[in-house]
């Protein structure tokens, strides 16, 4: 009996040994959230007016300034002597990408953090094609000398939003890659789970209509999510319309204007030397708000998914225009009326208090709802401005804003 | 077998998955050291970024960033204005020899009329001389 026991013993000892030597146990590796303590460095990226129909030089000044003196920003430009700073701030370091190359303003999508203990990974999709911005990764990782993973995997940063526990990736990502890999939605999901060290909460059921999940979905603190709501948007743009239809013309036209930096530009030259029209913004409220009543369905069923999957959801008013995509005679696409939306934001915990940096669009009767909402919510407000031209390309702070690292990362 | 053996060839087979084990978590140390080296000397991601070679001064607090590109659009707006000058002189010409070419109508029509007159009344005269 006691050389069975013994020998009993052996095995088992002996098997949890070699378990604990092949199994890949947890290693902590786990994808930035987008909730948590402060944040530390961040990524934007500077395009000249020469060389990019969308500059963004404004845009820079009030992210950086609207941070908090603190956070160091690493601003990624390919045109460095275009720019000059008339203040100088320590906080603010360039990285210069080769002039050849053209990227744009958006940082968020071609690639995402994951942290290992106090370490740093880049994880870069296996294609990302828009303009040059797959080099953002490479260079960031060689000059601050962090490693950088090249995944098989397809996605973008927009279309992935993390929480404190679940990261949330858009329907269209797991569709693609199953596309891609010929497997199943449920092996595609495992194989971002293990990338990014989290359970996965796949976003919508059909393929989405707003192509980044970042633009209406905000994980909070906790088990909570904002989600976009179209139809309040609507609904206080309609008001707006029948109360202050001056400050809408003047909205309207100021979009107009502000397009190429100038009243007084109507029309540029592009890199390729066709001709680019800003787009006709005067008088397309009222289409916008029916466009954002019928989006309205589908945030609702996304709504209604995360609250069966046991999230607490509450809806922030977002203002979205149709997205169907309309293209120019060179086959490219053109800016549409703003995507008005306050989901597109970074959060932090600072000492105890929820703070929420808040892209401001100079629509006031909405900017000040989206402010009051999150206010309520009992967020600090911290807004934002000057968003307006980003987000006639459908962009706004977050995808502006890349988050390297927070003081504590979760 | 008996027990002593049998202990004693468990205790082997334990030693032997203890060594293993601490095998494995000082090579994993060894193996993370290199990785995480700048993190051991307090070297973090902020710390990496504030050591970039481009140092700026300290105080400031406000920042602004200009893009002296847009001197370039401006070039851009030039180019268009000075094409529009460019047509709208052409226009001018082009205005101006319409009236010119109104006036020669104008004149040639009055020159035509005129001799219109004399011709009728030079068929007049002949006629009354007749």
């Amino acid at each position: 009996m006691k050389t069975i026991s013994i020998t009993l013993f052996t095995i088992l000892f002996t098997a949890f040994c070699i378990a604990r030597l092949t199994s890949n146990h947890d290693s902590g590796e786990r994808i930035l959230a987008d909730v948590g303590s402060e944040i530390e460095v961040v990524v934007c990226s500077a395009t000249s007016a020469r060389t990019s129909t969308l500059r963004n030089s404004e845009l820079v000044s009030n992210i950086v300034n609207g941070l908090p003196d603190d956070v160091q920003v690493l601003l990624l430009v390919n045109d460095l002597k275009s720019f000059e700073t008339k203040s100088s701030n320590n906080r603010v370091k360039f990285i210069e990408l080769p002039e050849e190359t053209g990227i744009s303003i958006w940082p968020q999508d071609p690639f995402v953090v994951v942290n290992f203990q106090n370490h740093t990974r880049l994880v870069t999709p296996c294609v990302f094609d828009r303009e040059d911005d797959h080099i953002m990764p490479l260079h960031l990782a060689e000059k601050l000398n962090l490693e950088l993973v090249s995944s098989d995997l397809h996605f973008e940063g927009g279309n992935i939003v993390c929480g404190e526990e679940a990261v949330f990736i858009g329907f269209n990502t797991i569709a693609v890659n199953s596309d891609l890999f010929n497997e199943t939605s449920a092996v595609i999901k495992e194989r971002f789970e293990k990338l990014f060290g989290r359970p996965v909460v796949v976003v919508g059921e059909s393929m989405q209509e707003i192509s980044h999940i970042d633009l209406i979905i905000t994980p909070l603190p906790g088990d909570h999510i904002a989600i976009a709501d179209s139809r309040l948007g609507a609904s206080i743009m309609q008001q707006a319309l029948l109360k202050e239809p001056a400050a809408i013309r003047s909205f309207e036209q100021e979009c107009e204007n502000q397009f190429f930096g100038r009243a007084d530009i109507t029309t540029i030259s592009d890199l390729s030397g066709e001709s680019m029209h800003r787009p006709t913004v005067v008088h397309q409220t009222q289409p916008t708000i029916e466009a954002s009543i019928a989006a309205a369905d589908q945030l609702d069923v996304i709504a209604d998914q995360m609250t069966r999957a046991g999230y607490k959801v509450v809806r922030i008013p977002a203002l979205v225009p149709d997205l169907t995509p309309k293209f120019s005679e060179s086959g490219k696409e053109k800016p549409n009326y703003p995507f008005i939306t306050y989901n597109n934001v970074l959060l932090e915990n600072q000492n105890g208090t929820p703070v929420v940096y808040l892209p401001q669009y100079g629509c006031k009767r909405l900017d000040n709802a989206g402010a009051s909402r999150w206010a309520e919510l009992g967020f600090r407000v911290k807004t934002i401005p000057g968003f307006t031209t980003s987000a006639m390309y459908g962009g706004s702070l977050r995808c502006c804003t890349k988050v390297l690292s927070r003081k504590q990362s979760l | 077998m008996n027990a002593k053996q049998a202990l004693l060839t468990s205790a082997a087979v334990c030693m032997i998955c203890l060594a293993c084990l601490l095998a494995q978590s000082v090579f994993t140390e060894l193996a993370n050291a290199s990785s995480l080296d700048s993190a051991k000397k307090g070297n973090t991601l902020k710390q990496r970024v504030e050591d970039l070679e481009v140092m700026q001064e300290e105080d400031a607090k406000e920042f602004f960033l200009v893009d002296n590109s847009l001197g370039d659009l401006d070039l851009r707006v030039l180019d268009l204005e000075k094409r529009a000058g460019a047509r709208e002189s052409r226009v001018n010409d082009i205005d101006g020899r319409l009236i010119t070419h109104g006036r020669t109508i104008r004149a040639n029509h009055r020159w035509v009329v005129k001799n219109i007159k004399e011709i009728r009344a030079d068929i007049r005269r002949l006629k009354n001389g007749n």
